[in-house]
């Protein structure tokens, strides 16, 4: 998808840790998609809200501020239903029907190749 | 005799008591102290055993009032703690000097006993408010300790003309004695209790922060694979990427092992099939579906099995996926089951080309290769390697360590 098109796709990386956020979002820039950062929920629906051309949220749980990946992806697919969304932690794992059923959890430590792997199930790449 | 004894007990030899009734009046006193013993001894209530004592020892020494006067560090005071015969309002709630110009406070301050027969014609002291609302016309008191501090006084007092005597000082101290070492058993083992509950809170906080480090070094270790694998796509040269893909895995496998030790409640040890099964589905994403197949002894391992044997199925899968290639279901397989006399028995097969005509293991120089017969000694079995025709089989049998408990 990425090689055939004119302009990348647009994912956004909501993630607080920054070194894992930088991580995060070079994976996804080898999987052919232009990334905009985030350090929180706020910051990242903010993105989604100026550019509502954007495919893929990739959002870690837990963050500071109001509202958790949880919720995040809760509003985002609320509001742009097309988009894709992974939500990932390494302490918690989302209860039974805490997430839409859109959304793809991925337990951290994830590998590149899982990663890849998803979005390729998701049929981003 | 009982009765006889207490007509008897009434009266002091001062008071011209005939031998048997003295006689009777101290055997009563040893009787009371035998009876207080043994109920100092089951009680664990100081403020009981304060309020008995002076029921006993008022009774003992045939006495309208005795209390016990607790010395209160903050005020510098003493405070009626328990006591009979007062009107109400005073037990729990009077104070009084603990200077020497009272017999208490004497008593208390120079550790001496005090008898006082004649309060109003007192020199030595002034008669304190408590006795004076009593009409208390003598009193007897005697320094009360436990585990050498100062706790207070114990004192009786009379209304009555009479005479406290020396012998009436020697069952106040005994008595005195007795309530001092029940009062410093109650403190001991409260004491006891409160670093039990402290040392328990210690260890739970141990046990804690065992497991956030674990979670740390996890968090860590995983930045250190993710940089690895970026530094691996920056490459344009394929055997770097290859290197750095390798380091990653191989870092991986050991932030894996303790990203299970903070979830599980055991901080030493770990679940077997959980933890390679857990590692066998990170290698399944990097081949075709369901290639990669694993049977998993469900056993407890140490964390000091757990690391090398993690790096060393990391080195033999990773090795047969590449070598092998493997396509259908099953065509790599990671089997760890239990042999004889606790041991178990690691083996990975493949479905590829086989060993190399003249493979020999020990003359092996790549880095794999090396791990693999290194980290096979360190769990303490001798790697072997077979042709599985078709394919390659390796087998490790090796006794665990013990898991610690």
């Amino acid at each position: 998808m990425s090689s055939a098109s004119a302009s990348p796709a647009l994912a956004v990386v909501a993630e607080d840790e920054v070194l894992v956020r930088l991580v995060a979002a070079d994976m996804l820039e080898d999987a052919g998609f232009s990334v905009i950062e985030a350090g929180d929920a706020t910051t990242a629906l903010d993105h989604l809200t100026r550019h509502p051309q954007v495919t893929l949220l990739f959002t870690d749980i837990e963050m500071p501020g109001p509202m958790n990946g949880i919720e995040l992806a809760q509003e985002a697919l609320r509001r742009w239903p097309h988009i894709s969304v992974v939500v990932c932690s390494g302490r918690v794992r989302p209860p039974e029907g805490a997430l839409p059923e859109r959304a793809h959890f991925i337990s951290k430590p994830y590998s590149h190749a899982l990663v890849q792997q998803v979005l390729a199930e998701k049929g981003l790449v | 005799m009982d009765d006889q004894c207490r007509a008897a007990a009434a009266v002091s030899p001062e008071q011209g008591g005939t031998t048997a009734q003295e006689l009777a009046y101290r055997l009563r006193q040893q009787q009371l102290m035998a009876e207080f013993g043994l109920f100092a001894l089951m009680t664990r209530d100081v403020q009981a055993l304060l309020q008995e004592a002076t029921r006993i020892c008022a009774d003992g020494m045939q006495a309208k009032l005795c209390k016990v006067m607790q010395y209160q560090p903050d005020q510098g005071d003493f405070l009626l703690q328990a006591g009979v015969g007062w009107k109400p309002g005073y037990v729990g709630e009077a104070r009084a000097g603990a200077d020497l110009g009272s017999p208490a406070g004497f008593a208390f301050q120079t550790g001496r006993p005090v008898i006082s027969n004649h309060l109003q014609d007192e020199t030595r002291f002034r008669t304190p408010k408590i006795l004076a609302d009593h009409g208390v016309k003598r009193a007897i008191n005697v320094l009360l300790q436990s585990g050498g501090d100062k706790f207070g006084v114990l004192e009786v007092d009379s209304p009555n003309e009479g005479r406290f005597t020396e012998a009436d000082l020697a069952f106040m101290q005994g008595f005195a004695n007795l309530l001092g070492v029940a009062i410093e058993r109650q403190h001991s083992e409260e004491a006891l209790r409160t670093s039990d509950t402290q040392l328990r809170q210690a260890l739970e906080h141990q046990g804690v922060m065992t497991k956030e480090i674990s979670h740390r070094v996890k968090n860590s270790l995983t930045i250190v694979a993710g940089l690895l694998s970026m530094q691996g796509r920056g490459s344009d040269n394929a055997e770097v990427r290859r290197a750095l893909e390798d380091a990653q895995t191989r870092v991986q496998t050991i932030a894996a092992v303790h990203d299970r030790l903070w979830q599980a409640d055991e901080v030493h040890s770990i679940d077997l099939a959980d933890f390679l099964g857990g590692l066998c589905e990170q290698f399944v994403a990097s081949g075709p579906a369901n290639a990669v197949t694993h049977e998993i002894a469900s056993v407890m391992i140490s964390t000091e099995d757990a690391v090398p044997l993690g790096l060393l199925a990391n080195e033999l899968v990773t090795n047969a996926i590449k070598y092998a290639t493997p396509k259908a279901p099953g065509d790599v397989c990671l089997t760890v089951t239990s042999c004889a006399g606790s041991c178990l028995r690691l083996e990975v097969r493949d479905h590829g080309p086989g060993l190399p005509a003249e493979f020999d293991a020990t003359k092996a120089k790549s880095l794999g290769m090396k791990l693999i017969a290194r980290l096979g000694r360190q769990l303490g079995g001798k790697p072997e390697w077979h042709n599985a025709e078709p394919g390659t089989r390796f087998v490790l049998e090796f006794s665990p360590q013990a898991a610690a408990a």
